[in-house]
């Protein structure tokens, strides 16, 4: 055989394999990206399953949108990463169409960035798929910014049954209760409460159950004070803070939880190191797979003693899937259609149902069912109030965790915790934030 | 015609990102939409409201000059062990050496579970010979934090130092010592008058590396193992740098930090180097 006819043979191969390339990339291929892994469809439920559903979810996509031959997912990284990873994503050019939004980056970042799309138009066919308190965190004035594709969670306190029993300790209703029990819990050689405070966004959630009861209403005083009309450093503020200090003060929350990061925390539970943890309830499907050897249960946030508020844990619809605000004109019909395609009470069935949810986001969504689920959703709900950090700007919400750090280390006061959040506030104000923009 | 594709490498990849972030200290950027051009407010910030970055300041000071003395006296102190003809020296060289090719994240995960307060090697130690006072949680005691990040750095360099006081001590000719001897020199003098003046040229070399390493090679050990906190203890000028521009959108604010850290390590490194030449080590 000749060289010639060897290397005409080649290029025939080639050109072949390439025009196969190009026909297997025939159609537009729509791109969601997540700026952290948590991003995927059904995030919380085991990996296998996961992706299983994921794949059953655009396969279904992809056959009523002929038009469209590949949905490409791209959701890595942890979440305190989020941010950055989108921002780096945007700098280097890469392809968004569809953007995971967690509520909380979507309100405290995002949104003031510029980064997302006004859907409010796009999605007004069918808004009245959402619940219209979960659709409350992806709205900011009166815009529509995302749409939440999420269990709707509360917070509380996980605690050992069976320790409780042989101690003879009934679940804290108040706070006096939470300290007698963190004592005889601690005699007997239990960590008391052990939190993932490594895990620095974590701690804003006590302050958010902390400031419902000392303020009263804490979202309304939040806003107040990011329009500027009252001060993080007003009484009911510092006394918030104050109040975590105590938790640590009276023997409750373990000072180590500051290098406990969150399997170190689930791990010293499931091993009956300590006998409560507190987190979202997104905890539930890690604990009803893993606590095997004892009987477990929830109970709410204690009552403080004479404050103005009652109980108020934070919670919502954690996340959902928003639009790029640089999407193309192309893309931008795909996008929608994903979007409407993702919130149909049948397919969301499928991807949140996976993570046996309280409540979804959702209307027509399946829920758990158990003893546990109903108290959580018959007492704890009712209790239920937005999350702070998805109101405070991410410049607040990262100060709000230092000085939740400097008040567990006990190297700061409250007074002093509170100036550094309002000498952020007013740096923001400085550089031209203004809340109602 | 030969130096032509470096040139233009250091240009394309040096030179123009250092004048194009200059140009972004004077603007506000959040990476999003177009630069605002705002003057020096970024570099006024910075003195005047940034109290972090103060705290960052003095943090990487504290970590600098703890590094850089630490390195240089236990690298000198093993470079001068293991120049002695012993059993099984080949071993120890190598064993030193050993944490200076390991990457930062993995030293960071080590140290971190070491460091850990229910699981941790160091408590365990601590605890197995009794001295249980000194157990706490390292990382997050906002009074240690600080000094046990610096000693891992000092850990992982201190091979490195070694290595080079190790090829100056063995540089230095055999029979000055010899002479010293026969004069009736003690172990002291020898050291003081033969092997630290010699090693001058190497003292020089390695306070220079580890001054420079100390101020601008501190972020993946901190990011890994604390990310600054607790409440900004362990926050180095790198790492409120990264915070600010990837976490807070800040890039002009971020830039301008920068160039503040450039010209201290810039005056810093020239008065060192000025001192060097001056005769401070005689060569």
């Amino acid at each position: 055989m000749s060289k010639r006819l060897l290397l005409c043979l080649m290029f025939a191969v080639l050109a072949l394999l390439a025009i196969g390339g190009v026909a297997a990339q025939d159609g537009f291929v729509l791109h969601v990206f997540g700026p952290t892994s948590l991003d995927n469809l059904g995030s919380m439920a085991p990996d296998e399953i996961q992706a299983q559903v994921e794949q059953e979810v655009i396969d279904g996509f992809l056959a009523e949108n002929p038009d469209v031959s590949n949905v490409v997912w791209d959701a890595q990284g942890p979440i305190d990463g989020g941010v950055t990873r989108l921002l780096t994503a945007h700098l280097a050019g890469e392809r968004m169409d569809v953007i995971g939004c967690a509520a909380n980056p979507t309100n405290g970042a995002y949104v003031r960035r510029g980064v997302l799309r006004d859907i409010t138009d796009d999605i007004a066919a069918w808004v009245d798929r959402f619940e219209p308190a979960s659709l409350d965190a992806y709205t900011i004035g009166g815009r529509v910014y995302g749409i939440p594709v999420s269990p709707v969670s509360t917070s509380s306190f996980f605690y050992n049954v069976d320790v409780f029993n042989e101690l003879g300790l009934a679940e804290p209703d108040s706070y006096e209760d939470f300290i007698a029990a963190a004592a005889a819990l601690d005699e007997a050689g239990y960590v008391p409460v052990l939190h993932q405070g490594k895990n620095v966004w974590m701690w804003p959630m006590w302050y958010f159950e902390t400031a419902a009861q000392t303020m009263g209403d804490s979202v309304a005083k939040t806003v107040q004070n990011l329009r500027g009309e009252s001060k993080f450093t007003d009484a009911p503020d510092v006394e918030a803070l104050e109040r975590i200090g105590q938790f640590v003060d009276d023997g409750i929350l373990d000072r180590d939880s500051l290098s406990v990061d969150w399997d170190g925390m689930r791990s010293a539970f499931a091993s009956q190191q300590s006998a409560i943890y507190y987190g979202g309830t997104w905890e539930l499907p890690w604990i009803e797979a893993n606590v095997m050897d004892f009987e477990w249960g929830v109970f709410e946030f204690p009552q403080l003693a004479d404050v103005p508020g009652t109980r108020g844990h934070g919670g919502g619809p954690d996340s959902g899937y928003c639009i790029y605000s640089g999407v193309s004109e192309e893309a931008l019909p795909h996008a929608v259609a994903f979007l409407e395609y993702l919130s149909r009470p049948e397919i969301a069935d499928k991807h949140l149902g996976i993570m046996e949810p309280l409540a979804t986001s959702i209307k027509g969504v399946t829920v758990v069912e158990s003893d546990i689920a109903d108290d959580l959703r018959s007492n704890h709900f009712p209790n239920t109030a937005r999350f702070l950090d998805w109101i405070w700007p991410t410049e607040i919400n990262d100060a709000f965790q230092s000085a939740i750090q400097g008040i567990v280390g006990g190297t700061i006061t409250a007074e002093e915790g509170m100036a550094s959040i309002q000498n952020v506030y007013d740096d923001l104000v400085f550089d031209g934030y203004s809340y109602d923009d | 015609m030969m130096m032509t594709p470096a040139i233009i490498l250091l240009i394309i990849f040096v030179i123009i990102p250092i004048i194009y972030g200059f140009y972004l200290s004077f603007h506000r950027w959040d990476g999003f939409n177009s630069p605002v051009f705002i003057g020096t407010r970024n570099y006024v910030r910075l003195i005047e409201r940034d109290d972090v970055f103060l705290k960052a300041v003095t943090n990487t000071i504290i970590f600098a000059v703890s590094v850089v003395l630490f390195k240089n006296v236990l690298g000198l102190f093993l470079a001068l062990l293991v120049n002695q003809k012993i059993k099984g020296v080949i071993f120890f060289r190598t064993a030193l050496f050993l944490p200076v090719t390991l990457s930062f994240v993995v030293i960071g995960l080590l140290w971190s579970w070491i460091y850990n307060p229910t699981f941790g090697l160091l408590n365990a130690g601590l605890e197995l010979l009794g001295l249980d006072n000194l157990i706490r949680a390292w990382l997050s005691d906002q009074a240690t934090a600080l000094g046990a990040i610096i000693t891992v750095d000092i850990w992982k360099w201190t091979g490195f130092h070694m290595v080079l006081f190790l090829a100056g001590l063995q540089s230095i000719p055999k029979d000055l010592y010899e002479v010293a001897i026969i004069d009736g020199a003690s172990a002291w003098a020898r050291l003081t008058r033969i092997t630290l003046p010699l090693l001058a040229p190497v003292t020089f070399i390695s306070v220079l590396l580890s001054l420079n390493g100390a101020f601008v090679r501190n972020f993946e050990l901190v990011f890994v193992m604390t990310d600054g906190g607790p409440n900004h203890t362990t926050e180095v000028v790198l790492t409120h740098l990264v915070t600010q521009a990837f976490r807070f959108g800040k890039l002009g604010y971020a830039s301008a930090m920068g160039f503040a850290l450039f010209v201290v390590v810039a005056v810093i490194a020239f008065t060192y180097i000025r001192i060097g030449r001056s005769g401070a080590y005689n060569f």
